[in-house]
């Protein structure tokens, strides 16, 4: 939560800054952000790769618990397909980009900004941002109408730490294993799945 | 093309993830990543206030941002709901889900 508001506060800078014009040309240079961008995605690269948890996990739960991450990935999908045909301007892939967030609103939103220009890359972070907040607000509604499971699916990549503590309150402690799971997967496909989209 | 070196940072830094997985080095890697999301967000924020068609077009942005996220969010909660029946709530599983409290409740 302290860490959302920081995010945006910076965001906010930004634009304010932007807006002011008290910027220096140098900090408009597009390449030095492309270049920070690839830093990035390097940092999230040896984060999975260094990761042990998710393979140990899956041993022990089987392949019962790969079928969350699923089911998250292609209702997203669905939805967000079933919204682009409502949305005149904005292309089907634009939309899955967005929708392929999963919550994780800082990643896509930069990678979408770098590829389709700060207009889509504004929609992926307030959408993405809207999601964790979903979970945040709506949590013991979600379980109550969809399951134990639904909140784990709402909060899509962020199930493995900002959103961890309302899971574990709403579905229970036997749903903590499932919802780190899904976090992790989830996590580690949200770069792959906006960088596929983006290049479609 | 642009995409490809995309592709290309996440799959080498797997590749160093997984032979420094060993290292304390790598415990290091959440932290950095935290300063560059904050260092990319102040950037993000510098695109969007720069161009003006984002600045005055910002209420028909957070409604179509509003809107994917009421499809994104409700089609993975009826995926979740779906799969909570066919898959993790039958009788003979008692491994995820206590079937005492279920009980309880009705």
């Amino acid at each position: 939560m302290k860490q959302t508001i920081l995010y945006l506060l910076l965001f906010t800078v930004g634009v304010v800054a932007a807006i002011t014009g008290v910027l220096p040309e140098v900090l408009q240079d597009d390449r030095i952000s492309k270049g920070i961008l690839y830093l990035l995605l390097f940092l999230v690269g040896i984060q999975i790769g260094s990761g042990r948890n998710m393979f140990r996990v899956l041993g022990r739960y089987g392949i019962k618990i790969m079928l969350l991450p699923l089911g998250t990935t292609l209702g997203t999908f669905a939805g967000v397909s079933l919204i682009s045909l409502i949305l005149p301007d904005r292309s089907l892939t634009d939309c899955l980009s967005v929708g392929a967030g999963f919550a994780y609103y800082s990643l896509s939103s930069i990678l979408i900004t770098e590829f389709r220009g700060a207009e889509l890359g504004t929609v992926a972070l307030l959408a993405n941002i809207m999601r964790e907040f979903s979970v945040l607000v709506f949590a013991p509604w979600m379980v109550r109408y969809f399951g134990p499971l639904a909140p784990i699916s709402a909060g899509g990549a962020t199930t493995m730490d900002t959103t961890l503590p309302f899971i574990t309150r709403y579905s229970g402690e036997p749903y903590v294993v499932v919802a780190l799971f899904h976090g992790m997967v989830i996590d580690f496909t949200v770069p792959l799945w906006v960088s596929l989209f983006l290049s479609l | 093309m642009t995409i490809i070196p995309v592709f290309f940072s996440i799959l080498s830094g797997i590749a160093v993830g997984y032979l420094l997985r060993q290292k304390k080095v790598t415990q290091k890697t959440g932290m950095l990543l935290n300063l560059v999301i904050m260092l990319l967000l102040l950037f993000l924020g510098i695109a969007v206030g720069s161009n003006r068609e984002v600045v005055t077009k910002f209420a028909s942005i957070g409604l179509e941002a509003l809107l994917l996220t009421l499809g994104g969010t409700l089609g993975s909660l009826i995926a979740a709901g779906w799969l909570y029946k066919k898959a993790f709530h039958s009788p003979h599983e008692t491994s995820l889900q206590s079937k005492k409290n279920n009980r309880e409740k009705r």
